[in-house]
């Protein structure tokens, strides 16, 4: 079997939980023209025929494995981490920056914030949705294909109500309503996943959406700095 | 043990400094990068005599066999190849600091100074005054100047060398002498150290039940006996493999505290095996204390070298060759850093 290895083009490095979060950096800073920043995840070491991202117990093992590449590959100057907020930001924000000092990184002093001490490589952390907010990246795809789908949204707020799902955590239940959502506007495939669904083809939004600024300033304020 | 290396001014290298090497050294890059001229640096570096740059040639498939005629121009393009910039007063230099022998160094240059004796039979005309080319030891203070001269016969005449630093090269495409490798197994033998290579070979070739030395055709020869095979089968015609892991098993044991140079070390060798085979290689070089800097081009060697490596990391790096408008550089990757980049499958060939 033939295998092939990433290849390191960029000296930025945004490492995210999973493949749906490195389908939607991958195109936005295509989309949006942003460049030097490579997107990728963080995988078991141990299992290396294992290509599934870790969620966020695998951001040790990339950072471990970006912070000290030798010449000629690029040599990293910024680490960049999007993790979700979940139901806690602030612990989420925390778990980022252990990981970043278990590598003997330096950590930022908040989500958002960048970290950039002479000599040592740059790192931030950035909470998705946004800063503070619980939730993940469906909560964030949610507000891009807000307004776009009057009637579903309708019946799925009316499903979850019946389900009683209110009362679920923010970001399991922006899970489910992506879900549904993904379902009942794409009937050729209800099951499609969020990342073949952010596809070009089938993305019921565009890229440039203002819910998405505020990352794209970010990320592009990261690289710069 | 090598700790710490310099190279200047030879073959793509203007200049290079290394430090923090440990016991075992993987280089990869691209070809024509400096892997095999590092290896074969350090190598002559072992040398007492100019000789060692002809074997060098010889493992890179050229002929030992040397016409230096005496025009200046003729005999400096023998020797061309060494030089980064041929011009350079200085010539090639290589040093190296050695945690158990001190500090050794080697220039490579031309000196108008010396006497030049050449077997020669032609009368070409000169293009200017011949400077012979000399290779200069230095053993931790201790200068040792070496001229190439030949005898009559044209064989390289060297004085009372010192004693030469235990280092064995191993070509990408060059087979150990199967003599060679039959003395020291029958050295092995005597000293009833046998049964350790056995045990190794084992592990990796598990129908190889015994290794003999025999005399055929005149010739010293290894023979092995393999299991359900009635008769002895010569080492050489086991399988290409097999030769090459026993006479890397032999030289770690017989160049005891000194240092192995393997170019392409996954030639010969079944993708399956490289796990067995590395750890062979490994635990024979920690066991003799030999340091090894091996180069290759695979993928699959480097995966089985980041299973080996578990729980040594610090006796392990990996060294990336990189040539940049024909300057080629050199950077070192700790053992750690490495196992990390490898395990997320990072290309860092």
């Amino acid at each position: 079997m033939v295998s092939f290895s990433e290849q390191i083009t960029e000296s930025h490095h945004l490492i995210c939980e999973g493949p749906d979060d490195i389908g939607l950096f991958s195109r936005l800073i295509r989309d949006r023209n942003i460049m030097g920043i490579q997107v990728a995840c963080g995988r078991d070491p141990n299992r290396k025929d294992d290509k599934r991202c870790l969620g966020t117990s695998g951001f040790i093992h990339r950072i471990n494995a970006l912070k000290n590449l030798p010449a000629p590959l690029p040599q990293t100057r910024g680490l960049l981490i999007a993790t979700d907020g979940d139901s806690d930001p602030t612990a989420s924000f925390d778990y980022a920056c252990e990981q970043l000092e278990l590598a003997g990184l330096p950590i930022p002093t908040g989500a958002y914030q960048i970290c950039n001490e002479q000599d040592k490589i740059k790192t931030a952390v950035m909470i998705i949705p946004g800063a503070g907010r619980q939730g993940g990246l469906e909560s964030l795809l949610l507000e891009c294909c807000a307004g776009l789908f009057a009637d579903q949204t309708a019946c799925i707020e009316a499903f979850c109500g019946c389900l009683g799902a209110e009362n679920l955590p923010e970001k399991v239940l922006h899970k489910l309503k992506l879900r549904a959502l993904i379902a009942a506007t794409y009937s050729s495939d209800p099951s499609l996943g969020i990342n073949a669904w952010l596809s070009s083809d089938t993305r019921p939004f565009l890229l440039t959406h203002p819910a998405l600024d505020a990352l794209v300033a970010f990320i592009s304020s990261f690289i710069a700095a | 043990m090598i700790e710490s290396l310099q190279i200047a001014n030879f073959r793509g290298y203007k200049s290079i400094d290394l430090s923090g090497i440990p016991q075992f050294n993987f280089l990869v890059g691209p070809s024509g990068s400096g892997k095999t001229a590092l290896l074969e640096a350090l190598w002559m570096l072992g040398g007492v005599s100019p000789e060692i740059y002809f074997r060098a040639r010889m493992m890179r498939g050229v002929s030992a066999a040397a016409q230096l005629v005496q025009d200046r121009r003729s005999y400096e393009s023998f020797f061309r190849d060494i030089f980064y910039d041929p011009d350079d007063p200085n010539g090639a230099f290589f040093s190296i600091m050695d945690s158990i022998t001190g500090s050794r160094s080697l220039r490579i240059s031309y000196d108008s100074g010396e006497q030049l004796e050449l077997n020669v039979t032609r009368n070409d005309i000169s293009t200017g005054a011949l400077r012979p080319i000399v290779f200069e030891w230095n053993l931790d203070g201790k200068a040792y100047r070496c001229p190439l001269n030949f005898t009559q016969a044209g064989q390289i005449l060297v004085q009372a060398p010192p004693a030469s630093y235990p280092a064995i090269l191993i070509s990408s495409s060059h087979v150990i002498d199967a003599a060679e490798n039959a003395s020291r197994l029958s050295t092995l033998s005597v000293r009833r150290r046998k049964s350790k290579i056995l045990e190794a070979i084992h592990k990796v070739y598990p129908n190889i039940e015994d290794l003999s030395v025999e005399v055929v055709g005149g010739q010293q020869i290894i023979y092995a006996t393999l299991r359900h095979v009635q008769e002895q089968v010569s080492l050489p015609n086991v399988s290409s493999g097999t030769n090459k892991f026993v006479s890397i098993l032999l030289a770690a044991q017989y160049y005891e505290s000194g240092v192995m140079f393997i170019d392409e070390l996954e030639n010969g060798f079944y993708f399956l095996d490289y796990v067995a085979v590395l750890n062979g290689i490994v635990e024979f070089c920690l066991n003799n204390k030999v340091q090894l800097f091996a180069s290759t081009h695979s993928r699959e060697l480097l995966d089985a070298l980041n299973q080996v490596m578990i729980g040594r990391e610090d006796k392990f790096s990996l060294l990336r060759t990189n040539c940049d408008d024909g300057i080629c550089g050199i950077s070192l990757m700790d053992g750690e850093s490495s196992k990390a980049a490898l395990s997320q499958d990072i290309e860092l060939r």
